[in-house]
């Protein structure tokens, strides 16, 4: 990591700590727009660092972007920077400009369940500026939808916005030929909300652990039993298997293509939430149960991400098909170009 | 961001990836020889003849420099011949532990002389070391180690007994973790690692059958062996930090999530099989939740090789990174008591017979095999106590 980097990451993690606040989440969940937090964001280049720098934006790497994401996840930042990020790199990847403010996506819907024109579950979509892929591939269309016809506005578990919107009836104001490839679209999705989560789950190891040793029972520390030291050390290993299988993720999506390496770690994090989550909330006890204590900002995140951008069963039956495709001989070298650039 | 254990990427440098065209070549030309069969678990089969194959292919002791048998390469080559070894269920059980344990040991603590006389023997892949840990009352709690080494005129005069020393009845010498002086307040002090040639006059050895009833392990008993001081490896007292120090080595590596692996590789040849055999038009099998379960297992086994890849990078610039390795160990080895049982789920709900063929093979002797994943090298709990130490919880 170069030393710009991890200036910029500092610089996120005082933001956040500023204005990622106990307050400022809560207030998201009452429909509360992070604005102070965003402004802060903007004013130090977070939110177009990945953007080339001819389009106001420091050229991050993916791998530093996801360094970035994590901090955001470790703070249950209330606001859509992976989406607005993933709606810039498609506007630069069409060669347009970037309006102003902050922007979301339509997500790619990999089970394709809804009806053409609707898009459901779509971040902050009652709010701010969408930006959607339309039309098969090959002759994609990336469209901008300044203020989308809202068809009901939801949320997810942990009260981020998640509005069913109507593209078919919404106006746009830009139809551009775009080269980018739904499943890469969603592949860059499903790794941002990855390393959102493996911050998310880093938080959660830090919140018990630090419960543990500051909680008495018996006369003694939580951190004192064997019992909760067991249960912290699996907590541990569940978070550095997200955080390598991230890592691993970003490095090849940088590289190439990094698909199958993304699907390892969408699946890895989504599959470490239910031991992960159900572990600090044991150690927390019945605080951590309450709406008071923040470790809900973490496990909510926890519980609605691993649905984004794909499942734990979705990645996992790519990667499961891909097995069964290469067969017995096929599947270790399979394996051994994953974390390369070669990986396919 | 507070404590966290860090995996960083680590990509394998060109090189590493030549050699694993060449390893892959060997064995494919062995098993065309027929000169193994693949096993679950095959570091726990021995083959001095396999051994003596990697030793002339210049794969033994491959990290060490030349002057000592070594090759002088780097760790992520060592890795890579090491999954592709395993994953192929390639016999390695012979050499594992002198390669893996007692050569940069030596190479750390031993003398010139030590070197100089077991190395590039090791390296050939004709001189076999066994672990002295192990005792009848100091299993986990290693350091209740009793064997005892008294001096006398010069050496030592070692006395006690060792157990579940896998392939010590195959191998020429083992390294003993005795007590060279009382204990005393602190446990670990006065411990010593002694190196004991194995056909001595006084030691006498026992076969421990494990639950299949087959040979790996033998009880050791010491009868007031004469050990020389040339014998001491590393400072006499030293023992503990000397046992400490090889940890990272020991349980990091892809033997703690690979031993099954050939259970998962011969499991895709029938299931594929099946899926194609499937006519009915409203089941895609290939769609199915066995091809998600079998996907659940390549993730996991991708992030693990990915965390132990980590540490092996690293270890290479002399990091030190004992809790990072309990943790590979402790997912890698829960990982392997999964493999099989999901292995064997999704082949009874395709139908795959799961007591004929290779596949039916290879999970047998994994379901026996399989008890002693998270026992050997530490079992899950001591590491689990050492990740909550590494949490500042202890």
């Amino acid at each position: 990591m170069s030393e710009s980097t991890e200036l910029l990451l500092q610089t996120a993690h005082r933001i956040f700590t500023d204005l990622s606040t106990v307050e400022c989440v809560n207030a998201l969940e009452q429909g509360q727009w992070a604005q102070r937090l965003w402004d802060a964001l903007d004013e130090n280049g977070l939110t177009h660092a990945l953007l080339p720098v001819d389009s106001g934006g420091s050229e991050l790497g993916l791998a530093d972007g996801v360094a970035l994401l994590k901090v955001a996840g470790y703070h249950a930042a209330p606001i859509p920077l992976a989406e607005h990020w993933l709606a810039g790199l498609a506007l630069v990847d069409a060669g347009q400009p970037l309006p102003g403010g902050a922007l979301t996506i339509a997500p790619p819907d990999p089970a394709r369940r809804a009806v053409p024109g609707t898009h459901r579950r779509v971040p902050w979509g009652r709010s701010l500026p969408v930006v959607a892929l339309d039309g098969a591939d090959g002759q994609r269309r990336l469209k901008l939808y300044p203020r989308a016809v809202v068809v009901t506005q939801n949320a997810n578990l942990a009260g981020e916005p998640r509005d069913e919107l109507d593209l078919a009836r919404s106006e746009f104001t830009l139809d551009a030929a775009s080269s980018i490839d739904a499943m890469r679209w969603l592949a860059l999705g499903a790794l941002m909300r990855s390393a959102q989560m493996a911050g998310a789950l880093q938080r959660c190891l830090a919140l018990a652990s630090a419960y543990a040793l500051e909680r008495k029972q018996f006369g003694r520390p939580l951190a004192a039993f064997q019992a909760i030291q067991q249960e912290l050390a699996l907590l541990a290993g569940e978070v550095a298997a997200v955080d390598a299988a991230v890592d691993a993720a970003a490095d090849a999506a940088e590289a190439g293509d990094g698909l199958f390496d993304i699907a390892v770690a969408k699946a890895r994090a989504s599959m470490a939430v239910d031991a992960a989550t159900r572990i600090a909330h044991q150690v927390h006890g019945a605080m951590g149960f309450t709406y008071e204590h923040r470790l809900h900002h973490y496990t909510k995140r926890l519980w609605s991400w691993r649905d984004d951008f794909g499942t734990e069963v979705y990645w996992n039956t790519l990667l499961g098909r891909k097995a069964l495709e290469v067969g017995g001989d096929g599947l270790w070298p399979f394996l051994t170009r994953l974390g390369s650039s070669a990986a396919a | 961001m507070s404590q966290r254990f860090l995996f960083p990427h680590e990509r394998l440098p060109e090189v590493a990836e030549t050699l694993r065209v060449e390893v892959r070549a060997f064995l494919r030309d062995e098993l065309a020889a027929g000169s193994f069969v693949p096993g679950s678990d095959s570091w726990m089969n021995a083959s001095p003849e396999f051994s003596r194959k990697l030793g002339r292919a210049g794969w033994l002791g491959m990290t060490w420099p030349k002057q000592y048998g070594g090759a002088e390469r780097s760790s992520l080559e060592r890795y890579v011949l090491t999954e592709e070894l395993l994953s192929a269920g390639a016999p390695v059980g012979a050499h594992w532990i002198s390669d893996r344990q007692t050569g940069p040991m030596l190479l750390r603590y031993g003398t010139e002389e030590q070197r100089m006389r077991f190395m590039p023997a090791i390296a050939r892949g004709e001189c076999y070391f066994a672990i002295g840990m192990s005792e009848p009352d100091a299993g986990s709690d290693l350091a209740a180690v009793r064997t005892r080494a008294d001096r006398v005129d010069g050496g030592w005069r070692l006395t006690g007994r060792k157990v579940w020393s896998s392939f010590a009845h195959e191998a020429h010498c083992m390294i003993v973790l005795c007590r060279t002086s009382p204990k005393e307040e602190n446990r670990h002090a006065g411990l010593s690692q002694l190196l004991v040639e194995l056909d001595a006059p006084g030691i006498e050895m026992r076969p421990i059958l494990n639950l299949a009833g087959h040979h790996h392990f033998n009880e050791v008993v010491f009868d007031e062996v004469f050990v020389p001081d040339t014998r001491v490896v590393g400072e006499i007292g030293d023992g503990w930090k000397q046992v400490v120090s090889e940890l990272a080595y020991e349980r990091s590596g892809p033997e703690r999530f690979l031993s099954y692996y050939p259970v998962l590789a011969s499991l895709l040849g029938p299931l594929a099989a099946q899926i194609g055999q499937t006519n009915n038009p409203t089941q895609n099998l290939a769609d199915s939740p066995l091809t998600t379960a079998v996907g659940a297992l390549v993730t996991q086994l991708a992030t693990l090789r990915q965390m132990s890849l980590s540490i092996a990078g690293r270890l290479q610039a002399g990091a030190s990174l004992e809790i990072e390795a309990a943790v590979v160990k402790d997912l890698g080895t829960r990982f392997e008591r999964l493999l099989p049982e999901q292995a064997r789920l999704i082949a009874a709900s395709a139908g795959i017979s799961l007591h004929d063929g290779e596949f039916g093979r290879l999970l047998a002797e994994a379901v026996l095999r399989a008890p002693s994943s998270t026992l050997r090298g530490g079992t899950n709990e001591i590491l689990r106590g050492a990740i909550a130490r590494g949490l500042g919880l202890r």
